[in-house]
Order: C-alpha cells, then sequence, then structure tokens
C-alpha cells in the first residue's frame, strides 16, 4: 500500500512539474531532459488523475515537484544534485533526507554557510528538515543547499538518466518520492565541507575514510587515487 | 588558364556593354534601387513624402517609422533582415498607420524552432554568423556514449535555441538573447559505424582528392560535426562554449571554423545573395526551402530526386576554400565579371540585367565569343543533368594574419596581409550523386580556379530532428533501444504505473 501510493503521488507531483515548466515558458523542455516534456504531453488526463489520487491518500501526503533537476558527473567519492523543489499543495512539506539507491551508500540534505572561523562558505548537513510551506520553492544549486549524495559506489557520467529518492517526514513509514537526475559535467560546486553544525572545515585526518578521498573539496571527485568506479545503471 | 584570361579579353570588354565602366559602378549600382526605394515608401504608408527616387527617401521613410533599432535604414531591409516584427511586415495592407510607431523586435529576441521532424539550420534563412566546429570522439567511445552525448547536446542546443539557460549554465544571462540561433549536428562516418553500421551511406568519407586541392589536414573531416549559427556572436561564443564544456569529457575539438555575413539592417533594400570577399554576388541559383526543387536536392523528396540516407536527413561538405585577394586584385573589373559570367554589382548573368534573370550560354558578342565564356563559373558548375545540383549556405572567413606583410603569390594558399576565403556549405541528398560531379566540372575547369585554393574538406551525415524528450540521431537506435529510450523518457510516471 505504501509503496502504491508512494508511487501515484510522484506522477501527481510529476505532472503538476510539467505545469509548471509550460507556465514559466514554452522552450523550458530543454532544462529538464525528456521526462518533464514527455509528461507535458499527457498534462490534462495526468492531472485530473491525480486530484483523484490526491484525494485518495487523505491528502496527507503532499508531494514536492522538481523541475530542472541536475546531477554532477563524478568519477568517485562524492557528488550533488540540484534543482527546484515546490510545494503546490495545500500543506507544507517536509523532506527529511533522500537516498540514492545503487548510485550512493548514502545521501544527505546540505546546506551551505558562512564557516565562523574561516569566513569563507562550507557545507554542512540541514540541522533540521527542510519544511517548504503550500507555494514555496526551495532552490537547490551549487553554492547554495543541495542533495550530497556520499561515498558513491558508482559513477554517474554526463548524459545518463539517474533515479533518486527524495525522503518525505510524513506518517510513520515516511514517503518517498522518485526523482530522474539528469547528469552534467560540472566544474563547480567545489565548496568546502564543515562538520556538522561546527562551522569548521574538517580536516583530512578528521573526516570518514570514504570522504577522505574527495576532500578537501568536491573538485577533488575526480581524483585518480580511487580504485576506478563502473559507470552507474540507468533505470530501466 | 592565361592564354585562356587572355582571349577572354574582348569578351570581357562586351561583359561590359552593361554600361558601367569600374569606377562607376559602385555610384551605379545603389543608384539601381530607385524602385526597391519606391517600394520602401510604399511599404510605410509614403510616410517619408518621398515620391520614390533615391536612398534619402528610404532614409527618411525608415526614420517616420519610428523604428528604433532600424531608424536609418530601408524598412523594407529592416523587415527582411528581422529588425521589425509581424507590424511591420504587414505594412503594405494598412498602409495609413505608418505615422503610428511601428512595433518592434530586437533581433536578439528572434526564435528559430528546435524541434521538428528536420534539424534546423538548412532551411533556416542563413543568420549573419557561422560557427563550424568537428569534433574527435574520444578512444573507447561506444554507442551508448553517443547516445549519452547527443542527449546532453540536445538539451543543451534546445534550451539555448529557445533562449533559456540549460540547466547548468552558470552564464545564464548569456542564454537570454537566442538571436535565431540554430544549432545542426552532423556524423562522420566513425559514429555512425558505431549506431546503425546499416545506414551509414556510402559518400560518408573523405571527397575524392580534386587537382586543384591543397587540403590541411587541420581542416579535414571529424567524426561530429556541430554547425552553430547565430545574428548575434555573442549568443554565439556563449552557445559554442556551453557546448564545448558538455563535450569535454566525449572527445576533443578537431577544427573550428567561423564565418560571417552582412548582419541585419546592414544591406540596403533588397540587396543581391550574400557577397563573397571577391565582391561577388555568391549563391544566386541556390534553391529556396519549401519548394519542390529544394526538397528535392536538399531532402531527396520527390520522384527525380536521389535517395537520401535516411528520410528528413541530409548531407553536409563543408569546403574551406582560400580566396587570394592579393592576386584578385590584379584582376580588374572586367576579367572578374567574365571569370564568374556575372557582373559584379548586380549579381545579374553578362546576358542579363537582374540577378535572377536566367543566363543566355548560347549568346555571343561582336567577335564571335560567347558572352558567357567557357570557362566561367556559372558555366562550369551548372551540370546538364538537371537533378545534379546543390544547396549552398556559405559564409565568409578572414581570420588574422600576424607579422602581415607583402603579396600571396598565384596558386598558393598563404602569405600576403590576408587569410580570407569562404566556408563553402554546401547541402544535398547525395555527396556522390550531386556534390561530386559538380565539384569535378569545376575541378576541369573553373576560371575562379586561378584565385581559389580548396584548403579544408569534410563530409557528415545530417540526421533528421528530434521531438521533444528525443535527443538528435535518436532514430539511429534500434527499435528496442528506442522503446527503452521512451520509457526512460517516460521516467516517473511508468513507474508509476508499474507499482499501481
Amino acid at each position: 500500500m505504501n509503496t502504491i501510493t508512494s508511487n501515484r503521488s510522484a506522477r501527481f507531483a510529476l505532472a503538476t512539474a510539467a505545469v509548471g515548466v509550460l507556465g514559466l515558458s514554452g522552450c523550458a523542455a530543454g532544462g529538464g531532459d525528456g521526462e518533464s516534456t514527455a509528461a507535458a504531453t499527457e498534462t490534462s488526463a495526468a492531472t485530473a488523475a491525480a486530484t483523484d489520487t490526491g484525494a485518495a491518500t487523505d491528502g496527507a501526503q503532499q508531494m514536492l515537484t522538481v523541475q530542472d533537476p541536475w546531477m554532477k558527473a563524478a568519477d568517485s567519492g562524492m557528488t550533488a544534485v540540484f534543482g527546484t523543489l515546490t510545494n503546490d499543495g495545500d500543506s507544507a512539506v517536509t523532506l527529511s533526507g533522500a537516498e540514492a539507491t545503487g548510485i550512493a551508500e548514502s545521501a544527505e540534505l546540505h546546506e551551505t554557510v558562512m564557516g565562523e572561523s574561516t569566513g569563507s562558505t562550507v557545507m554542512q548537513e540541514m540541522t533540521d528538515p527542510l519544511v517548504i510551506e503550500p507555494g514555496e520553492s526551495v532552490t537547490l544549486e551549487p553554492g547554495a543547499d543541495h542533495i550530497m549524495l556520499m561515498d558513491l559506489t558508482c559513477a554517474p557520467m554526463a548524459g545518463q538518466n539517474l533515479n533518486i529518492q527524495l525522503a518525505y517526514a510524513h506518517g510513520e513509514d515516511g514517503e518517498n518520492q522518485t526523482v530522474k537526475v539528469p547528469v552534467r559535467d560540472y566544474q563547480g560546486a567545489q565548496e568546502e565541507y564543515s562538520h556538522e553544525g561546527g562551522g569548521s572545515t574538517m580536516s583530512p585526518s578528521e573526516m570518514p575514510s570514504h570522504m577522505a578521498s574527495a576532500m578537501p573539496s568536491m573538485g577533488a571527485m575526480h581524483s585518480d587515487q580511487d580504485d576506478e568506479l563502473p559507470m552507474c545503471q540507468e533505470s530501466q | 588558364m592565361t592564354s585562356e584570361h587572355d582571349s577572354a579579353t574582348p569578351v570581357a570588354s562586351g561583359g561590359s556593354h552593361h554600361g558601367e565602366s569600374p569606377s562607376e559602378a559602385p555610384e551605379g549600382g545603389l543608384n539601381q534601387r530607385p524602385v526597391a526605394a519606391e517600394q520602401d515608401s510604399a511599404a510605410t504608408g509614403s510616410a517619408g513624402g518621398s515620391s520614390g527616387f533615391s536612398r534619402r527617401g528610404v532614409l527618411i521613410a525608415g526614420g517616420t517609422a519610428g523604428v528604433g533599432a532600424a531608424a536609418g535604414l530601408g524598412v523594407a531591409a529592416a523587415q527582411r533582415s528581422g529588425l521589425l516584427g509581424a507590424a511591420g511586415s504587414s505594412d503594405r495592407e494598412d498602409s495609413g498607420t505608418a505615422t503610428e510607431p511601428a512595433r518592434t523586435e530586437a533581433v536578439g529576441a528572434r526564435s528559430e524552432a528546435f524541434y521538428g521532424p528536420r534539424q534546423a539550420g538548412i532551411d533556416t534563412m542563413p543568420q549573419s554568423f557561422a560557427t563550424f566546429l568537428a569534433v574527435d570522439q574520444a578512444e573507447g567511445t561506444e554507442r551508448e556514449t553517443i547516445r549519452r552525448m547527443m542527449r546532453v547536446l540536445t538539451q543543451d542546443a534546445a534550451a539555448l535555441t529557445g533562449g533559456d539557460a540549460p540547466i547548468n549554465d552558470q552564464e545564464p544571462e548569456l542564454a537570454l538573447n537566442p538571436s535565431r540561433l540554430t544549432v545542426t549536428f552532423g556524423f562522420g562516418a566513425r559514429i555512425l559505424n558505431l549506431v546503425a553500421p546499416e545506414r551509414a551511406p556510402e559518400w560518408l568519407r573523405p571527397l575524392p582528392a580534386f587537382g586543384i586541392d591543397q587540403l590541411e589536414d587541420r581542416w579535414n573531416d571529424g567524426d561530429l560535426l556541430i554547425q552553430v549559427c547565430c545574428e548575434d556572436t555573442v549568443s554565439l561564443a556563449h552557445a559554442q562554449r556551453v557546448l564545448l564544456k558538455n563535450l569535454r569529457s566525449f572527445g576533443t575539438v578537431r577544427w573550428v571554423q567561423n564565418g560571417f555575413r552582412s548582419v541585419p539592417g546592414a544591406e540596403a533594400a533588397d540587396p543581391p545573395s550574400m557577397r563573397n570577399l571577391f565582391g561577388q554576388v555568391d549563391g544566386t541559383v541556390d534553391t529556396q526551402p519549401d519548394t519542390p526543387e529544394h526538397e528535392q536536392i536538399v531532402w531527396g523528396v520527390g520522384e527525380q530526386a536521389f535517395q537520401p540516407w535516411i528520410q528528413d536527413g541530409t548531407s553536409l561538405v563543408l569546403r574551406r576554400i582560400h580566396m587570394n585577394l592579393d592576386t584578385w586584385d590584379e584582376a580588374d573589373r572586367p576579367a572578374r565579371e567574365d571569370s564568374v559570367g556575372r557582373t559584379l554589382d548586380t549579381g545579374a548573368p553578362l546576358t542579363g540585367t537582374a540577378e535572377r534573370d536566367e543566363p543566355d550560354f548560347e549568346a555571343v558578342g561582336p567577335l564571335g565569343f560567347k558572352i558567357i565564356p567557357d570557362y566561367s563559373h556559372i558555366r562550369r558548375s551548372r551540370h546538364p543533368d538537371d537533378r545534379v545540383r546543390i544547396h549552398r549556405r556559405p559564409y565568409n572567413y578572414d581570420v588574422p594574419v600576424m607579422d602581415a606583410s607583402g603579396f600571396a603569390s598565384a596558386g598558393s594558399s598563404s602569405g600576403g596581409v590576408s587569410d580570407s576565403g569562404l566556408l563553402f556549405a554546401s547541402y544535398q541528398a547525395d555527396v556522390d550523386q550531386q556534390f561530386v560531379p559538380i565539384q569535378q566540372r569545376l575541378d576541369d575547369l573553373d576560371m575562379l580556379n586561378v584565385w581559389t585554393v580548396p584548403v579544408g574538406s569534410a563530409v557528415f551525415a545530417i540526421p533528421p530532428g528530434c521531438q521533444k524528450g528525443g535527443f538528435v540521431g535518436d532514430v539511429l537506435f534500434n527499435d528496442d533501444d528506442a522503446a527503452r529510450d521512451v520509457d526512460a523518457r517516460d521516467g516517473q510516471t511508468a513507474d508509476a504505473e508499474g507499482g499501481a
């Protein structure tokens, strides 16, 4: 039951996202890879169905629409996912975390803050879940909030479309929403990583071993110190 | 060639029977536009009050129309070049509204469609600037690599064409003025042999060697072609940067060739076809898009057509043709017109008065010589088989020459103070059946060969366009793969149905 509900909600979210894309610009399709556009062609039907679906879930599980998601390509270590999350529903949505099954051992919501001691920006895991009020959007972008994929188990490569899961703090078991994310090469997003809440940059010796290879910045994800990871598999 | 040239002298004199000595020609060219001026005045409701005679009238008309960007230009020229929007185009119907400011549309705001059965940039009215770039795929490139690459390039190109920043564009403000940007992709033999070897046309290989060629490998061949055309160089540079950034993990740039034409609004009303740097009107006999002959020549549509390699696909032959401006300087105006068979001012055939007059190849002058000489370019380039034609979309090039001095010698492709020429972009359904026979005729005899040297040559198969959600070249991946990609495209929707 839980699985079905989640998937239906995901479908709702996708259809709504497509509407959003079209509303912004008739040509925005290029930014969001194929799936948003493909969904847009069946917007009417999907939206109608989504209304029903929304009622079927007692209105308790409102998901987010995701516009223009993308993932930075990486050979190993860690990487990040970006995009715009919008709450088109009537109630607040709490994003509690993320997963990247088959891609990374773990995923976290990160924020970028000014390091108190260094004066430079550092990134750290969000201390609180991300609450998005109805009608509000949160933009995940390089240099700001993002979803961090830790300890990659495969290499996301440019041009792939990979699934990640957004986790919501609804119900006892929570909910997941699958988002298909295009992978792109990118040289930015090299923020330094901060110890959680510490505001100071970790030295390599303080880091978990699985992160050390990717330090001191995400730019080091191209390090050849790691064993070469196989290219990620696209979901069928 | 020299003897032919000498013998041509009397005929060349005959060529000037149009009553223009070289010194008069420039003014003559301008003064030949009173008709155009009248049309301009009519188009703006005779706002200038000019009873049709002069460039000045055109200027007044254009200025009175209140067209900011087009002020000082002929309105017809502005319309033609896109400075005016729909309101400008409809002025003929409501000529009484000339006192109202014409609605303007910035060149930068104009955009071309990206998605469709055919790729843009071929039938598209040529933009002012073009960059042709070729990529060598990296070692180890596989079929799936091409799929990934074309997904990325297609999405970037589609966004940029529409005036939207691609998803990871770090200078998104530079993407906001598409300026009629088009991005066209072509495949060399290596890509087609990876993706769909059974589809690879026989002509997808280097052209046969021609006697006039002095090819330099740095301008030859390539695995992937990207043709970027735009009315604005800033937007073009940004598009190129975005595409190259995302190409980095797939291959290396083999060559880049930049070309240009006159920008919108630069030319007088109703100018002839584009001019090359020899001053010649170039491209007169090209096929016009949306005509049956164009469909036949470029896209292989029609009973008489040569078979295209794939429906809605075509081919590009890009020849880099060095033009020796120094030895061209030695040719006086009659000889220049004689070599081509057209006048320099209007581009009319030597037997006619307007650019698009049909040449009379049989006409002879007082001394019995053919008025359009046997060795003239227009006679040689016209193949007796009417199906053997091409569609040109050429651009000039003029690259900086450091420490420039002296003169380039005859037959040389270097030296002197200029490195100029033509990016001869030719589109046709079948390279071997159309381009090669014409080039062979020109290789055998063409007076222009005295001043021109092909220094680069590349052949690409242009795949069809794609629909939203697809990518350029997706039709070349087989049915199973195509189905898989559709599944991936539907993404979460498909998942949801599976889950329910």
